[in-house]
């Protein structure tokens, strides 16, 4: 994990050098990190809290035709130096056939009552899936604590369109994320309801991030790069 | 304390040198401490807390009567090719920058159609979405100067449901992007309303989604050119 430098503590260690030339020798380029590294100045114009969870690349992990109970895994390449800032997903439910398949009002009355199952806890139909997260295919994230990774419904892991759930994770080009998801709808509505569960159209599990380039990351469009505010993002 | 972009960039440029040469490492040392330390020693910021950073100008990209597009379809005969969910034949909305800004966020939202006459098909938008303002009705891809996709997998650009590339006008996915005056930002749109309903018989009408009167994605701006 790399852990953030105060220009104090970059003070401190210029002290030290000036007061040791042999060390400057082998110690500047420590120094030359630390630098690079700090925090972005307070009165810079992106200073402000909301700065901290901006983006503009969208990373997404897209499963099609989902069965109850299938699960799915797909991968999410980073093409260049990420800083993660934020997790959003959400679900394309397929609305099943009812009884009269041929009347709109039928599909109607099927599309309202499967509505109050599936969405009564959770924005954007996100209970209908769990999922799992790994980096590089070898280091998971869900866990209760020993042994072997376990799969959280997905409003534990993911936000909605209007409050990303937060990340801060720098990753560089070629690392790749692998999402894996089970299609869970069986267990809504419980024993009382013979449900079955929905098959699910299409999952989108997205992870909002900025291009990093040097300590921060910065957004760019063309012209010269403005940082974003915040702390280094840590390398998991 | 308190510095500035350019100062830590000629911090890192003395640092750089004195590495390179380590005859002139310890003098390198001696200026770096003597400046960090008047560094650490000041007391102003240069931007007062009360700075307003609300977006003023609003950059809209908007399509009117957007219909949807068929699916793949194997069940039919002869099998419809349609175009796949991540994908979209639509042609981009093009947005030109009139003046250097920095564009703060962006939200989108989408209206139902409500003209049909029919009250069953006029209801279905609202019951279908699951997100807020019907995000996930739509899909949505951005780019800058046509040459550069921001909704990606890493191997390919995608198509992705508004629900998770933009946020709402009350809560802007936030976004801290530097656009030029005479870039163009480029969004592409689809209806997904269609996907829904995937499993109905062919014969259900609610089986082709429905049409919406407007999606729409903004992206709010500061102007950074003066007057």
């Amino acid at each position: 994990m790399i852990e953030p430098r105060t220009l104090e503590q970059c003070a401190s260690l210029a002290e030290e050098l000036a007061a040791n030339p042999a060390e400057a020798v082998h110690q500047l380029p420590l120094l030359r990190k630390w630098l690079r590294d700090l925090p972005p100045p307070r009165a810079q114009l992106l200073s402000r809290p909301e700065w901290n969870v901006a983006s503009l690349w969208t990373n997404v992990a897209a499963f099609e035709n989902v069965q109850v109970n299938e699960e799915r895994i797909e991968i999410v390449r980073c093409q260049r130096d990420l800083w993660l800032r934020g997790c959003v997903a959400t679900v394309i439910p397929a609305f099943q056939p009812g009884e009269d398949p041929t009347s709109l009002e039928e599909l109607i009355t099927q599309v309202v009552s499967a509505r109050s199952i599936i969405n009564f806890s959770s924005r954007q139909f996100r209970q209908l899936f769990e999922m799992s997260l790994r980096l590089d295919g070898d280091l998971g994230f869900f866990s209760r604590g020993q042994s072997g990774e376990v799969m959280i419904g997905a409003e534990g892991a993911t936000g909605t369109c209007e409050r990303a759930a937060k990340m801060d994770w720098a990753l560089t080009t070629n690392q790749h994320i692998e999402v894996r998801i089970r299609n869970n709808s069986l267990w809504i509505g419980g024993s009382l309801l013979d449900f079955g569960g929905i098959p699910i159209r299409a999952i989108f599990v997205a992870f909002w991030g900025v291009e990093q380039r040097g300590g921060y990351g910065m957004m760019q469009g063309g012209r010269e790069p403005l940082l974003g505010g915040g702390s280094l993002g840590e390398r998991p | 304390m308190d510095y500035d972009d350019g100062e830590r960039d000629r911090w890192v440029r003395l640092a750089d040198d004195g590495s390179k040469d380590p005859s002139f490492a310890s003098e390198v040392a001696k200026r770096l401490a003597a400046e960090l330390r008047r560094a650490c020693n000041r007391q102003t910021t240069r931007t007062p807390d009360s700075y307003l950073y609300h977006p003023t100008h609003k950059f809209l990209a908007r399509v009117l009567d957007l219909d949807v597009e068929p699916l793949p379809d194997d069940s039919t005969i002869p099998p419809t090719a349609g175009v796949p969910l991540t994908r979209t034949g639509s042609q981009p909305i093009p947005i030109r920058i009139p003046f250097d800004c920095l564009i703060t966020g962006v939200w989108g939202y989408a209206r139902g159609a409500n003209d049909t006459g029919d009250p069953s098909v006029e209801v279905l938008p609202s019951i279908t979405a699951g997100a807020s303002d019907n995000l996930d009705l739509f899909s949505v891809r951005w780019g800058l100067n046509g040459d550069t996709w921001y909704s990606t997998n890493g191997n390919d650009e995608l198509m992705c449901p508004a629900s998770v590339s933009v946020g709402t006008q009350t809560f802007p996915r936030p976004m801290a992007w530097l656009v030029g005056r005479a870039q163009t930002l480029n969004v592409l749109f689809r209806n997904i309303s269609n996907a829904f309903f995937e499993d109905l018989p062919p014969d259900n009408p609610g089986r082709a989604g429905f049409r919406l009167a407007e999606a729409a994605i903004v992206f709010g701006a500061l102007k950074l050119e003066g007057p």
